[in-house]
């Protein structure tokens, strides 16, 4: 009897594990999945960015119409948060990224919905836009970090700091407090104001505050705003990315972190 | 033994079903069920029709590309919000109500260019004319009128490079003839054929953006859809790049001392703004074209935009502060046109 039972919860237990597996995966992207994408859309992202997608919902009432950053628009290009070179369209994974995770301070973290389902949604998202279907998107390079953080590497990072611009916006302690920030000349892609992001405040990093979410976020910079992509300092002839990781253990340092 | 043989046959349909239905039962039943709850034309996605050719510059403001109408997703009468969701708008006024489209040219006018533009009557641009054949407008762009104080901006960065004041005068005119510089010439012809074919050559052009002296050399430039700018640092300091279609980013780029510099296809006709975040007062223009029927005018104001197919067209001409003028030319089938166009 026992031997039975086993041998059922074995059975049962591996072909679980095929099934799962089977359906966590992408689902494909076709009509029906368009179709459920767009009813949990309905129920979950209508709400800030419109039945359109245009980043225009019923909760502009609350979040300020005019404030910054603004729900995005699916319709048009400009992703913020994505793997791929300034001014492209983000991968399916940096969508999924962006969902999973959600934006601190601003959107939510979806992963109450299944895999499966954010897949879906995404699926809908992408067919708001048909420039999703002329481009693949191609995420850039992203090397791993050739050296071990270290005191030397942070003091290091602090010169490719001040030469590399960041303290205009980012101000001398990376509070959000540099001049240009302060002054106001910061806008963004529709022309409202916005304010550098405090590099000290590591959890509200809305790309993400690891170490290689932050490399990401010099590689690629966020479009529509203006944060520009430090790629030409960093990728291809004459260069190689050790700046950007100093860069990245001093960001890390003015929150106190260090890199694992 | 038995037994064991009928756990496992029990243990493999539970998978079997698990696999087809999934877990939550309603999940895999909606794949089964999907064609009863859709309906059955009009909730497809339709496939997006090949973007028709706008006609750039006419009907909106030239210096307003925010206005441009946003790509409309075929209207699913499907679901109804709960709240009447207003849209957000732009908190400087930007919608500016188009010109009545016939107003001024009348019916008579647009029947008369489809009728030139008929497939029979087509001409085709001749590619290695003989220069004297091929149907040419020459002319000039004009502004009498008064030119406005220059915009003053006090500056307190990098002032070993930018200096300390910059003194921005965006209309330039030859004094003795009004000639305006920098003006940008257009010819539309509509999306035919012949301009669609003469739209897939040399498009390979590489025209630079250079950073120098805290100004973009050049400032303006007309460019065809297909070529790539070249973004370059040429001063001894940070600059970064930031090129704007309507409110998307083509492209973002910071430009250290020293870097490479970086290449960035137009794929979208339209004006593009080029802008600096470092330093507010540099920024500058350029205007992408899905045809070569395009020109930036001289010091002199002069312009030359050659190998045009015949019939009547309407020629725009856009400068960055004038906004834009119009007028429309009948092109013969040979020999030059001559025009004047006029900011008033």
């Amino acid at each position: 009897m026992r031997q039975t039972l086993m041998t059922f919860s074995a059975t049962l237990l591996m072909m679980g594990l095929v099934a799962t597996t089977v359906l966590a995966e992408k689902p494909e992207d076709n009509r029906a999945t368009r179709e459920r994408g767009r009813v949990i859309y309905e129920q979950s992202c209508l709400f800030c960015h419109g039945a359109e997608g245009k980043g225009d919902g019923p909760a502009g009432w609350f979040i300020g119409r005019y404030s910054s950053p603004h729900p995005r628009d699916f319709t048009t290009e400009g992703y913020k948060l994505r793997s791929t070179e300034s001014g492209s369209l983000p991968t399916d994974q940096d969508l999924f990224r962006t969902v999973t995770q959600g934006i601190p301070g601003y959107m939510p973290s979806f992963v109450g919905l299944t895999e499966t389902e954010r897949w879906q949604v995404i699926a809908h998202v992408k067919s708001m836009n048909p420039a999703f279907k002329e481009d693949k998107p191609e995420p850039m390079v992203f090397g791993n970090p050739p050296f071990p953080s270290s005191d030397e590497s942070i003091e290091k990072g602090r010169k490719v700091y001040l030469q590399f611009g960041c303290v205009n916006c980012h101000g001398a302690e990376g509070k959000g407090d540099g001049k240009e920030s302060i002054e106001g000349n910061l806008k963004d892609a529709r022309g409202l104001p916005i304010l550098a992001g405090d590099l000290a405040e590591r959890r509200a990093f809305k790309n993400g505050a690891t170490a290689r979410d932050i490399y990401r976020t010099l590689l690629t910079g966020l479009d529509g705003t203006p944060m520009p992509s430090y790629i030409t300092q960093f990728q291809g002839k004459g260069k190689d990315d050790k700046d950007a990781w100093h860069l990245v253990d001093y960001i890390l340092s003015l929150s106190g972190e260090r890199r694992p | 033994m038995h037994r064991r043989g009928i756990a496992i046959t029990i243990g493999l349909a539970y998978s079997v079903m698990a696999l087809l239905w999934g877990p939550l039962p309603l999940a895999g039943a909606a794949d089964v069920l999907s064609p009863l709850y859709e309906q059955p034309s009009t909730s497809t996605y339709q496939e997006p029709v090949v973007p028709k050719y706008r006609r750039p510059m006419q009907g909106r403001s030239a210096r307003d590309p925010a206005s441009k109408p946003a790509y409309q997703k075929p209207v699913v009468p499907k679901y109804k919000p709960p709240i009447q969701s207003r849209s957000f708008t732009n908190p400087t006024p930007t919608s500016v109500p188009p010109p009545p489209d016939n107003a001024v040219h009348g019916t008579a006018a647009t029947a008369q260019t489809e009728k030139v533009m008929a497939p029979s009557q087509r001409v085709t641009p001749t590619v290695d004319p003989v220069k004297a054949e091929s149907p040419t407008i020459v002319g000039r762009v004009l502004f009498r009128g008064v030119i406005p104080p220059a915009t003053h901006f006090d500056i307190d960065r990098d002032v070993e490079v930018c200096g300390k004041v910059v003194n921005l005068q965006p209309i330039t005119i030859d004094p003795t003839t009004g000639g305006l510089h920098n003006a940008i010439v257009h010819v539309d012809v509509g999306m035919t054929a012949v301009a669609a074919e003469v739209s897939s050559q040399g498009q390979e052009e590489v025209l630079p953006i250079r950073n120098k002296n805290c100004t973009f050399i050049p400032r303006l430039g007309a460019e065809r859809t297909g070529s790539e700018a070249e973004i370059i640092n040429d001063d001894p300091m940070m600059h970064n790049t930031n090129m704007t279609f309507g409110n998307r980013t083509v492209i973002n780029v910071a430009l250290v001392a020293g870097g490479n510099p970086i290449r960035k296809s137009f794929k979208k006709a339209g004006l593009h703004m080029v802008k600096c975040n470092v330093h507010k007062f540099m920024y500058g223009y350029r205007y992408v074209f899905d045809d070569p029927f395009y020109a930036a005018t001289s010091e002199t104001g002069k312009f030359r935009i050659s190998n045009l197919p015949p019939g009547l067209h309407r020629v725009t001409v856009w400068h960055e502060t004038l906004g834009i003028a119009e007028k429309e030319v009948q092109v013969p089938s040979q020999g030059t046109v001559n025009l004047d166009l006029e900011f008033k």
